[in-house]
């Protein structure tokens, strides 16, 4: 078996520090309110656990299978490849856009090397040109748009989410509609969606996988001084006061279900007519 | 001499139409046939964002073929709309052409 290459490690450290992060913060949760827990915090919490262990076992398999994919190449057209397989994992290409496109790259690379070509025969020396001409030639374009559409994507499923862990956490008997999560989520919750979501995807596109991997601690860890700032010096603030003591329900009822799923769908259409308009001015 | 990359792009764009009109072939076959007539290194990484836009403007299209080795070939075929961009290509490349001649010649 070939050694694994500086990216992939990089990768899977950072797969197994976070996952690791992740479960030792739940223990740590179940511990210091071992008075309060109930069969469904433990339920939640071996959920987190098993999702974090999972995750790893996902990125160790998706590593594996793009060295078996591309297991033909050589070690020089195996980095590039690679590097332009993780660039298109931050891109906005759909799946079968995406897997297509890796598979034309590699057929050329393995024609290439057969051919006796380097790999900056090929890409031309410089990869992040490569990959930009690539994408370019699918036509998607208003990247701050698109940005800005996957933030409310992302933003409505978060909202979904946090409902429905409040409800599994504290409001089982009386029903999903009435959990109410506190605002401190939506703190933590919308800058990963508008803005750590989008900034992640700029810096993996640009092979900066490392700052990448840093941006949802950094939010993490600003959420946490956001908090324990305000809660040392604003608190007399009145929505300084709410963020931190106050919540609401963000499906409170069928009406609101249909329309959170509604704008959901919507932003799947605009996303769909910006690139059919894209296309038509390739 | 510095090369107008935009002019040269314009140019590939016609000449692959041209090659794929006479043949239909995968994108690497394309990049050695369009070095073998003269295109100083035609690089995949020009030739293959160009081939991929023209299929989704709908002047080629594609099929699937298996290859000894690697994942299965994308061959690229002409459609009737390529067809006719080439033609339009073919004109503009005469007229242009004969406007360029002319005007060197004038330069004696």
């Amino acid at each position: 078996m070939k050694k694994l290459t500086k990216q992939t490690r990089l990768i899977i450290y950072y797969a197994l520090f976070i996952s690791s992060l992740l479960i030792f913060t739940v223990i740590f949760y179940l511990v210091s309110s071992r008075e309060n827990v109930g069969n469904a915090r433990i339920w939640v919490a071996a959920t987190v656990i098993l999702i974090a262990v999972l995750s790893v076992g996902i990125v160790i398999l998706a590593r594996k299978k793009i060295k078996k994919t591309a297991g033909l190449l050589n070690k020089e057209y195996f980095e590039v490849y690679e590097m332009i397989a993780d660039s298109f994992e931050g891109s906005v290409l759909g799946v079968m856009e995406r897997k297509e496109t890796l598979n034309d790259i590699l057929g050329l690379f393995i024609d290439a090397m057969n051919s006796g070509k380097t790999v900056e025969q090929v890409t031309g020396g410089d990869i992040n040109e490569f990959i930009r001409r690539v994408k370019s030639s699918f036509g998607y374009r208003n990247g701050v748009l698109f940005g800005f559409l996957s933030g409310c994507q992302y933003a409505i499923l978060y909202l979904f989410l946090i409902q429905g862990y409040e409800w599994m956490r504290d409001s089982w008997n009386e029903g999903f509609f009435s959990a109410s999560p506190g605002y401190s989520s939506i703190v933590l919750l919308m800058p990963i969606a508008f803005f750590g979501l989008p900034l992640m995807r700029y810096f993996i596109m640009k092979q900066k996988i490392f700052i990448a991997m840093i941006i949802p601690l950094a939010i993490f860890g600003l959420d946490v001084a956001f908090m324990e700032i305000t809660y040392a010096r604003f608190m007399h603030l009145d929505f300084i006061y709410a963020i931190h003591e106050k919540g609401l329900s963000y499906v409170p009822n069928w009406g609101f279900m249909v329309l959170w799923i509604a704008v959901l769908f919507m932003t799947y259409m605009t996303k769909w007519l910006l690139r059919r308009a894209s296309i038509k001015k390739l | 001499m510095a090369r107008d990359t935009q002019l040269l792009k314009g140019l590939l764009e016609g000449c692959i139409l041209a090659l794929l009109e006479r043949e239909v072939t995968y994108g690497y076959k394309v990049v050695e046939k369009l070095a073998n007539y003269g295109f100083r290194e035609p690089q995949e990484a020009t030739v293959y964002p160009i081939m991929n836009r023209l299929e989704k403007k709908g002047l080629l299209k594609s099929e699937k073929r298996p290859s000894e080795l690697g994942p299965p070939r994308k061959y690229y075929i002409l459609t009737d709309k390529g067809n006719e961009e080439l033609k339009c290509f073919l004109l503009d490349w005469k007229e242009m052409k004969l406007t360029v001649e002319r005007l060197l010649e004038g330069r004696k």
